[in-house]
């Protein structure tokens, strides 16, 4: 029956009928849907708590990062370390690792990038990898123990980073130039000392906040893990160890190897999210010691990850979007709601992400229905008239616009017919169940 | 021998050591049943959450003359069950919905610490974020009518220091008690046998996906006492954070090879460094690092250090249960 529909009315398929079965805008709208239904869960909690005034918090929750120019650059600013420790989660997915040890590389990369900052002097570029390299050592250790040694990698990742906060904290109080002379848990303020050090706003620092160039670099890292993942061999090597670890050496291909490798580009990519965090304009307050817990920014990563299903580019998208939901989470408080709140809505988005496999199922069906067949055709067919406006706006003779709409009238006629014959379809299939 | 510093060491070696015996215990069943439990720390959060709730809700009554003690009791299964009721969120992913079970335990460990704040702003009041754990959740000497002089130097300073806590005496019932059930009795053995073939459980009648409710449920229960057990003894007031104890049980779990009896040495092992780690300034023979800044903090890392090295020479011949992880499907064949 599908096989018989599908392969000679090809052509004739409307627009929708493809798109619904495209790979990216499944697991796109997958995604779409557990952010709605996690919103959904923390309107659901906002009125539990406080009934009178759910649906204004709700409301501030959405528009509050948008409210002036300063909480726009505000979210914007927050993003680049929870990407970068994104990209790093992401990364390591890939592979088949889960990289738990995110807040102890960004933890090194933080130490190496303030060591470079304020001790050696170097301009911000050197910083950032020294970060990287940072990060980079502290991947290579779990990474060495699960290749070799087979020592689960959740595991010695934890211990390290309890070890990286540790020996961060001893070795930043051994370095009396590192220390901010009148608060003596913190370090010194990098603008004092090494102006160059901090990484440059290009203009961006006038609206009002610590904005500067790192989204454009984190934008770029994403990217060029996008190209690593997808367009090298090198990339192939990794999804395949990732998804079929026997196979993989059985072609030939190193897994150890892959392992630690996978496990070092990890790290360095969290260690350029604490160099990202340290050494931009305002974070004057420098690194705080004698923390007891681990970065939050480490932890963030994994839901950033999680929420782009290890997409790179996904990850670029989920980043922006955790860091405006944290904005607007400290506006929620001013009507005395917790902003945990959106801590709440981000582990509920996660939860749905997580059987992200059964709700992609469920959507495929979900779309063979009339109502989203109707929603589909119409956004098929707003497309079809955006794209006709911009065909004749671009070509100046008259005529072509006129032969290219009435062309599309067929276009949509021959649409309408086929897609006719699938309510039958439909109800065929149904009486066979 | 200073019997004071000796009821020290082990008030804080056995303070260590419960917690995570318990908690590694909770992994245990979950993971026995074939379902990954990474959220072991969520859980501990809303067990410990749950019972300090109780326990302070429990202070007028008991300073009008309730029995202090059996308010304990109520504390700590009320915290059992909060654990496992908050399980069944993991459960109901991982079995039901086939979810990926690590991602589903990060974002349990994401919500609960969440969870904690909404519900004590709820509950006490806005930005009051400490439950307060009243001074009577200890077994006073004067309560079980024994002076302190009477009894002999090393066990008043047992009795004075570590032991006086009910949670001390229910662990020490519920770990033999939770070893005979897994290894010893036929439930045990059909959890154990969802954990490493699912199929072949099934193919004998066994239920494989209430084995996996059961397993985790029993797993979150366990969890959540640790987690009351941790915050008694820790604290007199709880804010909502146990340290990352549930991923170091986690850690002890895997260290003692999913199996009972080497949880329990895994658990001592890492408590004793611990406890050298934090007990240095009263040890006198261990070496202090006086020419570096915050040296002893260096201490500090050696149960992580210690526990790494000995994974790089054990974890050759470590074995997990061999479904872990994987959903089961009743039309896979494997």
């Amino acid at each position: 029956m599908m096989n018989k529909s599908a392969i000679p009315s090809l052509k004739k398929d409307s627009m929708w009928k493809r798109l619904r079965m495209t790979p990216w805008f499944i697991s796109f709208s997958s995604s779409i849907f557990t952010i709605i239904l996690g919103l959904i869960a923390g309107l659901i909690l906002l009125i539990v708590i406080n009934p009178a005034k759910a649906f204004s918090a709700f409301g501030i929750l959405f528009v509050g990062g948008f409210d002036s120019a300063h909480s726009i650059a505000q979210f914007i600013y927050l993003a680049p370390p929870i990407l970068m420790t994104g990209l790093s989660i992401a990364f390591a997915f890939k592979t088949g690792l889960f990289n738990i040890g995110t807040p102890g590389q960004f933890l090194a990369g933080t130490f190496m990038a303030l060591v470079g900052a304020i001790v050696w002097n170097c301009p911000w570029y050197i910083n950032i990898l020294l970060a990287m390299i940072g990060g980079a050592i502290w991947g290579f250790i779990p990474g060495l123990c699960k290749a070799f040694f087979n020592v689960n990698e959740v595991l010695s990742a934890i211990m390290l980073n309890w070890i990286a906060i540790i020996i961060v904290d001893v070795a930043i109080s051994n370095i009396p130039s590192m220390i901010d002379p009148v608060y003596a848990t913190r370090t010194v303020n990098i603008a004092n000392v090494n102006a160059s050090g901090i990484i440059p706003g290009w203009g961006l620092e006038n609206f009002d906040s610590g904005l500067n160039i790192s989204i454009f670099l984190a934008i770029i890292f994403a990217i060029v893990c996008w190209i690593i993942i997808n367009k090298t061999n090198f990339g192939f090597e990794l999804k395949a160890c990732g998804s079929n670890k026997f196979a993989s050496k059985y072609a030939g291909i190193s897994d150890k190897k892959n392992i630690v490798l996978s496990f070092v580009i990890a790290g360095a990519l969290a260690g350029i999210g604490g160099a990202f965090q340290y050494l931009a304009p305002t974070a004057t307050g420098g690194y705080s010691l004698q923390i007891s817990s681990l970065p939050e920014e480490g932890f963030t990563g994994i839901s950033v990850g999680l929420l782009a299903a290890s997409n790179p580019i996904g990850c670029i998208f989920a980043a922006l979007f955790i860091s405006y939901l944290d904005v607007s989470g400290e506006a929620i408080q001013q009507l005395r709601y917790a902003p945990e709140n959106v801590s709440f809505i981000i582990g509920i988005i996660v939860y749905f992400a997580s059987f992200v496999a059964l709700v992609r199922i469920w959507l495929q069906k979900v779309y063979k229905k009339e109502l989203f067949r109707f929603i589909g055709q119409m956004i098929v067919k707003f497309c079809k008239w955006v794209k006709t406006r911009f065909h004749r706006g671009k070509v100046i003779d008259a005529e072509v616009g006129e032969v290219s709409s009435s062309t599309q009238k067929k276009v949509d006629e021959v649409t309408q017919k086929s897609d006719d014959i699938h309510p039958l379809e439909n109800k065929k299939e149904e009486e066979t169940k | 021998m200073d019997w004071v510093l000796f009821g020290k060491f082990c008030s804080s070696f056995i303070a260590f050591a419960i917690p995570l015996i318990l908690v590694a215990y909770g992994g245990m069943f979950s993971e026995h049943s074939g379902i990954i439990n990474i959220a072991l720390e969520a859980i501990m959060i809303i067990g410990a959450m749950v019972g300090s709730l109780v326990c302070s809700a429990f202070n007028d009554a008991v300073i009008s003359g309730f029995p202090s003690q059996l308010a304990m009791f109520i504390c700590i299964i009320s915290a059992g069950l909060g654990g496992a009721i908050f399980s069944l969120l993991l459960s109901f992913a991982s079995i039901r919905l086939k979810a990926d079970q690590t991602i589903a335990g990060i974002a349990l460990n994401t919500i609960a610490p969440a969870l904690f704040i909404i519900t004590i702003w709820a509950v006490q009041g806005e930005a009051n974020t400490n439950i307060f754990l009243p001074s009577w959740r200890r077994i006073s000497l004067s309560m079980m009518g024994i002076t302190s002089t009477s009894l002999p130097p090393f066990v008043n300073s047992l009795l004075t220091y570590s032991l006086n806590y009910l949670t001390t005496i229910v662990a020490v019932i519920l770990i033999p008690l939770a070893a005979v059930i897994l290894y010893k009795t036929s439930f045990g053995l059909r959890l154990r046998a969802c954990g490493e073939h699912p199929q072949a459980a099934d193919s004998v009648g066994i239920n494989v996906y209430r084995m996996r409710y059961a397993g985790v449920t029993i797993g979150g229960f366990l969890a959540g006492v640790g987690g009351i057990a941790y915050v008694l003894v820790v604290s007199s007031s709880f804010d909502g954070q146990v340290a990352g104890y549930g991923f170091l049980a986690l850690a002890v779990m895997i260290f003692g090879n999913w199996k009972p009896v080497r949880i329990i040495l895994a658990a001592l092992f890492f408590s004793l460094f611990t406890t050298i780690s934090n007990m240095t300034n009263i040890i006198d023979w261990l070496p202090s690092f006086d020419n570096i800044a915050e040296g002893a903090k260096l201490y500090k890392l050696l149960p992580y250090l210690v526990t790494i090295f000995v994974l790089i020479f054990t974890s050759k011949r470590s074995k997990a249960p061999k479904a872990e992880g994987i959903p089961y499907d009743v039309s896979k064949r494997s």
